[in-house]
């Protein structure tokens, strides 16, 4: 389960729950899975500069922070999020400290990357021998 | 060929003119047909780029690259391995369907071929009807038949065979023979009928004539005339069949009743071993290339007979 | 032929005697092929019938009576094939395939037909065998073989409706040059030749004696596309670019286990009935250029006369 599903799911309580029943767990030492969505701008786009507007936009401390603590759940890499503020805030409950993103976690931790070209030959080989009814 | 065919058709400059307006068909087909059969070996007996992971043909005889085969002979000829598994299961499937297919589909054609009279026309109609019926509605109609709450299982209960409604549509080889039969046997109807047609029904009434009883003479007189046309039916049908992966798709969704089109499928449109694909198609062509040669050369002969 | 028996003694033996004549009687009614024909016909034909009449049920059931209504056809607001979108588009998909193919593969196919029948020399015998070998061809070697090429070798097409329309076309033009090379053997050179006789050129000849001649096998091999083309689901799933260009058959295909509704049956049913009512035009367009032309005798008999000539 990724961080932001797990702040987002606040959101999706029934009457009366609070974030209390909630909780999310990231190995201590940093070493969980780590991963970020990206937006990008095609080189073929039809209106390229009103899309680096809107990535500004998003970029944009308050922006970025209203379309996170509001709308999405997910962390923007804004710097100037930093735990405690989002805690305060009431962004993020006490007990979900752990689902708040560190721009050090993406030192220590795992991103997924794609399988080596040996690698996707040995997963569809696999799957091939599956999908063939071996027993 | 008659001498009045040769001069409509065979002078000098006649000739060109025939070859000329047969020339955007057979352009077309050299390119859009053929053509593409070279870039199957190319691709077969090519490498995968390592960078982009798309497959890079090799356009060059001379530098053919047989790794892509040796996976799949390998995989052919070791006991117990997939693609022998997946070959053996088709191999049984077609054989299974088509024997089926011939019995059924044999006193069909033979009765609306000799006793058809004035329902001819109609048989017939009824005959080319799933013509225009596509193949997916066919699977469909069968879809909603053989579903946990549709009628076989409804029938069956009733009638009391089964307790309790039965799955037919999780791997079951039986239903994906049944949806083969169903799906191909219009084919081979049409193919017997039009070979059946042509038996000259005199010789049946002289083997009758001559004592033969009745079993007698269809053993010794109409079989041995209906060879060509029972060949005729088995290779129309046979061959698409050996093709066929939408079928167990639709009627089995288990690996256990998987054919080969399923794996050159799996691996043409799913994933990086596009040359695997390629193989595997070369090898099935090879396969089924003594029928296809067979089919060429009768109809080829026929033509002939016909006065092309 | 009747078997003289001798005289025997009892009722039993009489009637066992009849039951033997009638058995071995070659001209009285084969009633077993006829009981077995009929089981065949029922066979083939009444699961689609009940697929259609579960098209028109009132809820969403395929396989429970429900009342009747055209709920899947045209009222239901999201899943019926008026309003679902991707229903719709694969039915445009189809219909406009299927006119692309005829368009080019009957023209193409007939010259192709007459030129090859007519054509002596080198490279005859090969382009003929060349024309034949689509037809047993697996479906799934011409989709790759296509895709393949469409990829690596002819880039400038890409994939999508124009490579699913190439891809129709190949497919189709041996049926077009089976059907009207049936009909030109039979007819024979005799009349191009009376033509050629009275001076005319092979062009006049081709096209004022012998196209006219030809109309029904055209207007046939039109028909036979048309239904090929609509039904084809391998090549045009192979050289799909997206859901966008997908047909019916596709569509329930990627559908067909888990449609929630009837529409799907809906979709499938509509699809019949078009290429029943294209076949029924074009045949009824025929018969009327043939009364205007004063022609004689009946229209289906000359379009059965084809069924003997071609299947071979």
């Amino acid at each position: 389960m990724w961080s932001g599903s797990a702040i987002s799911a606040q959101w999706y309580l029934p009457e009366g729950a609070g974030p209390k029943a909630l909780g999310f767990w990231f190995p201590a030492d940093g070493g969980g899975t780590i991963g970020n969505d990206l937006i990008a701008i095609p080189r073929a786009a039809r209106s390229p500069v009103l899309a680096h507007h809107f990535l500004n936009y998003l970029l944009d401390v308050k922006h970025g922070y209203d379309n996170f603590a509001n709308y999405v759940g997910y962390q923007p890499p804004l710097t100037k999020l930093d735990p405690s503020k989002l805690i305060a805030d009431g962004v993020v409950p006490a007990n979900l400290k752990t689902a708040i993103v560190r721009e050090s976690d993406f030192d220590k931790g795992y991103f997924p990357t794609e399988l080596s070209p040996t690698g996707q030959t040995e997963w569809q080989n696999a799957w091939a021998e599956f999908k063939a009814g071996v027993r | 060929m008659s001498d009045r065919d040769r001069r409509v058709g065979g002078k000098q400059s006649g000739n060109a003119f025939w070859a000329g307006l047969a020339l955007p068909g057979v352009a077309w087909l050299y390119l859009f047909f053929l053509l593409p059969f070279y870039v199957i070996l190319c691709v077969a007996f090519g490498t995968v780029d390592p960078i982009f992971q798309t497959p890079a043909p090799e356009w060059n005889p001379l530098q053919w690259n047989t790794s892509a085969f040796e996976f799949v002979f390998e995989g052919l000829f070791s006991s117990g391995a997939a693609f022998q598994t997946v070959f053996l299961r088709t191999l049984v499937y077609v054989v299974v369907a088509t024997a089926l297919s011939l019995l059924i589909a044999y006193p069909v054609a033979y009765y609306v071929a000799r006793y058809g009279g004035r329902w001819k026309t109609l048989l017939l109609l009824g005959l080319i009807a799933p013509f225009f019926i596509s193949y997916l509605m066919r699977m469909l109609a069968w879809i909603n038949l053989l579903q946990d709450d549709g009628w076989v299982n409804d029938v069956l209960i009733w009638v009391g065979i089964l307790d309790a409604p039965r799955n037919w549509l999780d791997g079951r080889a039986s239903s994906v023979i049944l949806g083969l039969v169903y799906g191909y046997i219009p084919f081979m109807i049409l193919a017997l009928y039009a070979f059946l047609d042509r038996i000259d029904r005199s010789l049946l009434e002289a083997a009758r004539d001559l004592g033969a009883s009745p079993f007698q003479a269809f053993r010794l007189v109409t079989l041995p005339l209906s060879m060509p046309a029972i060949l005729a039916g088995v290779v129309i049908i046979a061959l698409p069949m050996f093709g066929d992966y939408y079928t167990p798709d639709l009627l089995s969704q288990s690996p256990s009743t998987s054919m080969v089109g399923n794996q050159i499928n799996l691996y043409i449109r799913g994933g990086q071993q596009i040359p695997v694909g390629a193989a595997l198609v070369v090898v099935l062509m090879m396969f089924l290339a003594v029928l296809m040669g067979y089919y060429i050369v009768s109809t080829a002969r026929a033509q002939r007979r016909l006065g092309a | 032929m009747t078997i003289v028996e001798a005289p025997v003694t009892g009722t039993r033996r009489r009637t066992l005697g009849r039951a033997r004549d009638w058995w071995a009687n070659p001209w009285g009614k084969p009633r077993f092929l006829v009981l077995f024909t009929v089981l065949y016909l029922i066979w083939s034909i009444v699961p689609i019938l009940i697929a259609i009449r579960f098209s028109f049920n009132e809820g969403r059931s395929r396989s429970t009576a429900q009342g009747w209504s055209l709920r899947w056809y045209l009222d239901d607001p999201d899943l019926s094939v008026r309003h679902d979108p991707d229903l719709r588009s694969a039915l445009f998909q189809s219909l406009r395939l299927a006119a692309i193919a005829v368009l080019v593969t009957v023209p193409l196919g007939v010259a192709l037909a007459i030129g090859l029948t007519r054509w002596r020399g080198r490279g005859a015998g090969t382009s003929r065998a060349v024309s034949l070998a689509t037809l047993v061809t697996p479906e799934i070697v011409m989709g790759t073989a296509l895709l393949l090429v469409f990829i690596h070798l002819l880039t400038f097409i890409q994939l999508g409706t124009m490579a699913q329309a190439i891809g129709h076309i190949t497919f189709s033009l041996v049926f077009v040059l089976i059907i009207v090379r049936g009909r030109l053997l039979a007819i024979g050179p005799h009349y191009e030749e009376a033509a050629r006789d009275l001076g005319a050129s092979a062009l006049q000849a081709v096209r004022l004696a012998l196209l006219p001649m030809l109309v029904p096998a055209i207007v046939a091999s039109g028909i036979v596309v048309f239904a090929i083309s609509m039904d084809d689901f391998v090549i045009t799933q192979f050289l799909s670019s997206g859901t966008n260009t997908d047909t019916v058959p596709v569509r329930i295909y990627s559908q067909g286990r888990t449609a929630p509704t009837p529409a799907l049956n809906a979709l499938a049913a509509l699809t019949l009935a078009i290429t029943i009512v294209i076949a029924a035009l074009a045949f009824l367009l025929w018969k009327a250029v043939r009364a205007a032309r004063g022609q004689t005798g009946s229209a289906v008999q000359e379009f059965a006369a084809l069924d003997a000539d071609t299947i071979r």
